[in-house]
């Protein structure tokens, strides 16, 4: 599955869509004991088969908004090279959306982007 | 009733195994040259004639003009268009599943805006396809 460059106002839609995936997959019974932030933490640290299988985990699990998938999906083209929205994705069932969710949400999981930079983290650990 | 009703109908066209659907489409229009034809010698002694068929070499024409397209999927159909690709066009109406298709079509023009005023006929992308495999199906 190509993933299309994540860039454009797009991609910071998408980037919600995939915190709204996480946190919800944090509430699942199963992850619900953890601190959002160790768990987020945790799921970075794993090896990437893993990562994909907590994030289909998310897809299969977690409800998202008809805007919020168009916006992942965009990042997708299909046979023809266009990128997903209304017009092309109606005929998708739920196993390819789902492929396209999984896809897209694990190269947006490998952007770093966080309220402190990686060196006040460094910084704030070694502190405590 | 072997009608489409547009306000009915679920339009749009399969390329390459990608279904695109229309939304904003304010009308299809299909021109079939194909004629049954009579004729007979000028003595006009026969009021019966003798019946042919014209019109058979030239392909059925479908013209559709397609609002708010995106410009990716313009540019699949103007590659369409440059590479004479196939593609089928469909019209199902969603009350019983009643369904004109063009199949094996080819794009006859490049899809481009062909009005730029301030009428909502700005908003269409005109898309013209030529068949020879015009099919009707009527469910009810």
């Amino acid at each position: 599955m190509k993933v299309l460059p994540l860039k454009g106002y797009k991609s910071l839609g998408a980037l919600r869509a995939f915190n709204v995936l996480m946190l919800g997959l944090k509430m699942l019974p199963t992850y619900m004991g953890e601190d959002y932030k160790e768990f987020l933490d945790r799921i970075s640290q794993l090896p990437d088969d893993d990562q994909m299988k907590m994030i289909k985990e998310a897809a299969l699990f977690v409800e998202l908004g008809k805007d919020e998938i168009e916006a992942i999906l965009s990042f997708c083209a299909d046979k023809n090279g266009a990128p997903y929205e209304a017009a092309n994705l109606k005929n998708l069932g739920p196993k390819e959306i789902t492929e396209m969710v999984v896809a897209v949400c694990f190269e947006i999981s490998k952007m770093k982007i966080n309220f402190i930079t990686e060196n006040e983290k460094k910084k704030s650990e070694t502190s405590q | 009733m072997a009608i489409f009703r547009l306000y009915d109908c679920d339009i749009g066209v399969k390329y390459n195994g990608v279904d695109y659907a229309f939304d904003h489409v304010n009308e299809v229009t299909i021109e079939d040259p194909e004629r049954n034809r009579l004729t007979r010698g000028a003595n006009a002694k026969d009021n019966l004639g003798l019946a042919y068929k014209d019109g058979l070499k030239d392909p059925k024409r479908i013209t559709v003009p397609v609002m708010n397209m995106s410009a990716a999927i313009k540019a699949v159909f103007e590659q369409a268009f440059k590479t004479q690709a196939r593609l089928d066009f469909y019209c199902i109406a969603r009350s019983d599943g009643s369904s004109k298709w063009g199949k094996n079509c080819v794009l006859s023009n490049n899809p481009q805006q062909l009005t730029l005023d301030e009428t909502s006929e700005s908003l269409a992308v005109s898309i013209e396809f030529e068949t020879f495999e015009l099919v009707e199906n009527h469910k009810s």
